[in-house]
């Protein structure tokens, strides 16, 4: 029985892992059909590097993400202050608003900030890519700061400014150390939304201003290009070893802790 | 005075960014170019064309819905019983596919099915070299090209391969929360492992199972990515409609109203799944709201 589980785990596995081997493996084959393996050749990534729309989008992909992540972060957290400290209608009120953008599908988002844009006659670009990825990534702070606001001890603020804190001060020098960790996850996953983002950034970005998701689409519509492997290649695994340091460490530790309190238990 | 300093920027924002464009679709969809209102929109939809587009695209999120629900529960499961060993770094593998660009993930399995691509050329290549698979291929009628893209098949593996894992963490982790007590209670009290998972595992997995479904169906009934890679153009979804109202076609008026209408099946669907989940009256509170 047991084997049967960790054969069909392993299933899914293979199923998951068997596409994105196969594309880093033909990011290497020198050879015109795609299909046939012609040797091993560093020639896409040499190609990569010279495309510019291909740079050029990464370059606009890593400042829309940090530019974006990096405001949605303040407006979030300022927002999930804001919240918290409203009366239970409004705040029921503006909930719903902030949840919007996550019942909504991505196109529907996508779809009525193009509307927007027009309305207002904005030139789709630069500046509505980015207040774009600001706006789906506002509710995501909003909920990584809330329930750390919600732990917060209510006398702590108080208790500053009976100290002669002014309320800035204590904002910075009490709340927002104890928040901080939910800030800063709010941080990481405005910037993977970003980063990752779509379907969102299809509908808002105009005047030749791409980002690398909408490049490799384009590419992709056009066919298979090793060029394309070679990219997967370059995200993927700088993404996949900084995740399995840092998970594995603290899968690690913790395996460490269990052992010792066993230990201190059986002494006990 | 300190409360609404925090909050006026914020909820300007919010209106202006989040709510505001939804108002702007309900206006768009019952509004004429020249901006008088009509119900037109609503009419050109009621086209056989546009509602079968619509039906296939919410019977094909359902299917894509149903076999990764089948693939993902027993995944889940056995993930969270005891005995799997490095349990932490095999949910770290199940994860790490999401942080893959989906596009990426989707153009990979365009550049195995392709008609020269590398399933083909692994069959060409078996052929030659066995000469008695040859002949059972060519007996059974297949061509030397096998066409697996740009079908309604490759779009259903497409969304699975996608979508797989949205369906499989939330199921985990509600499993992996169930208070082992209450297992090791149903067998003190004489239940089968099969009984213990049917009347206990089962009803408390099901709020993950939920979370999954909705996971998964909503970007799969409006995807158009997916559509437009694995199926070519060739099994045209409403997402593809959509985008195509706000791109050749141009008619932003008649895209909104469909808009309007994948966010009402959104909604509706959502709502069904909310009922479906009485017993989590916390979880329905956050989800109405």
């Amino acid at each position: 029985m047991k084997k049967l589980r960790k054969a069909y785990v392993g299933l899914i596995m293979a199923f998951l892992y068997a596409p994105i081997v196969l594309l880093i493996l033909y990011s290497f084959n020198d050879s015109k059909s795609r299909a046939q393996w012609g040797g091993f050749t560093l020639r896409w990534y040499r190609e990569l590097f010279a495309d510019q729309a291909i740079m050029s989008a990464l370059g606009t992909t890593l400042s829309i993400g940090l530019l974006a992540a990096a405001i949605s972060t303040v407006l979030g957290t300022v927002g999930a202050i804001a919240l918290f400290q409203m009366k239970r209608r409004p705040r029921q009120a503006m909930m719903s608003i902030v949840n919007l953008p996550m019942l909504n599908s991505e196109v529907v988002t996508g779809v009525s900030l193009m509307l927007l844009y027009a309305m207002a006659r904005i030139q789709l670009g630069y500046l509505t890519l980015l207040l774009s990825h600001i706006a789906f990534c506002v509710p995501y702070v909003v909920l990584s700061v809330l329930p750390k606001l919600r732990q917060l001890d209510p006398h702590l603020a108080e208790a500053a400014q009976d100290l002669g804190a002014t309320p800035l001060q204590g904002f910075f020098r009490v709340i927002l150390p104890d928040i901080m960790p939910g800030v800063f996850s709010g941080f990481v996953m405005a910037l993977t939304m970003s980063i990752d983002d779509f379907v969102v950034s299809f509908f808002t970005t105009g005047s030749g201003v791409s980002n690398l998701s909408i490049t490799i689409y384009t590419m992709a519509k056009r066919g298979i290009s090793p060029k394309i492997n070679a990219l997967s290649t370059i995200i993927f695994v700088p993404v996949v070893t900084l995740l399995l340091i840092v998970n594995i460490r603290s899968i690690r530790e913790e395996r460490k802790r269990e052992i010792q309190d066993r230990k201190v238990g059986m002494k006990r | 005075m300190n409360r609404k300093v925090w909050a006026t920027p914020f909820i300007v924002w919010m209106v202006l960014f989040t709510l505001a464009p939804i108002v702007l679709v309900v206006i768009y969809s019952l509004t004429d170019a020249w901006g008088a209102f009509t119900l037109d929109n609503f009419a050109a939809f009621l086209d056989p064309i546009y509602i079968n587009v619509l039906l296939r695209s919410i019977g094909m999120a359902l299917l894509c819905t149903l076999i990764c629900l089948l693939i993902a529960y027993p995944a889940a499961y056995f993930l969270s019983q005891k005995d799997i060993d490095k349990k932490g770094v095999l949910i770290l593998l199940f994860i790490i596919p999401m942080w893959m660009n989906f596009l990426l993930r989707t153009y990979s399995w365009m550049s195995i099915l392709e008609n020269s691509g590398i399933l083909n050329s692994w069959i060409a290549s078996l052929r030659e070299a066995i000469p008695a698979f040859d002949a059972m291929l060519t007996r059974m009628g297949v061509g030397k090209k096998i066409i697996f893209l740009y079908n309604e098949k490759a779009v259903i593996l497409g969304m699975v391969y996608n979508y797989l894992s949205f369906m499989i963490m939330p199921i985990y982790t509600v499993i992996e929360k169930i208070d082992r007590s209450l297992l090791e209670a149903a067998a003190d009290l004489g239940a089968s492992p099969r009984k213990s998972f049917l009347r206990v595992t089962l009803p408390y997995s099901i709020p993950g199972v939920l979370e999954g479904i909705t996971m998964v169906f909503v970007p799969a009934v409006t995807t158009f990515v997916i559509s437009q890679l694995m199926g070519g153009g060739k099994v045209p979804l409403i997402g593809d409609i959509i985008q195509n109202q706000f791109g050749k076609s141009s008619d932003w008026h008649f895209g909104a109203t469909l808009s309007l209408l994948v966010m009402v099946v959104v909604l509706a669907f959502m709502g069904a799944l909310n009922r479906m989940d009485k017993d989590d009256g916390q979880q329905k509170e956050v989800r109405i709201l």
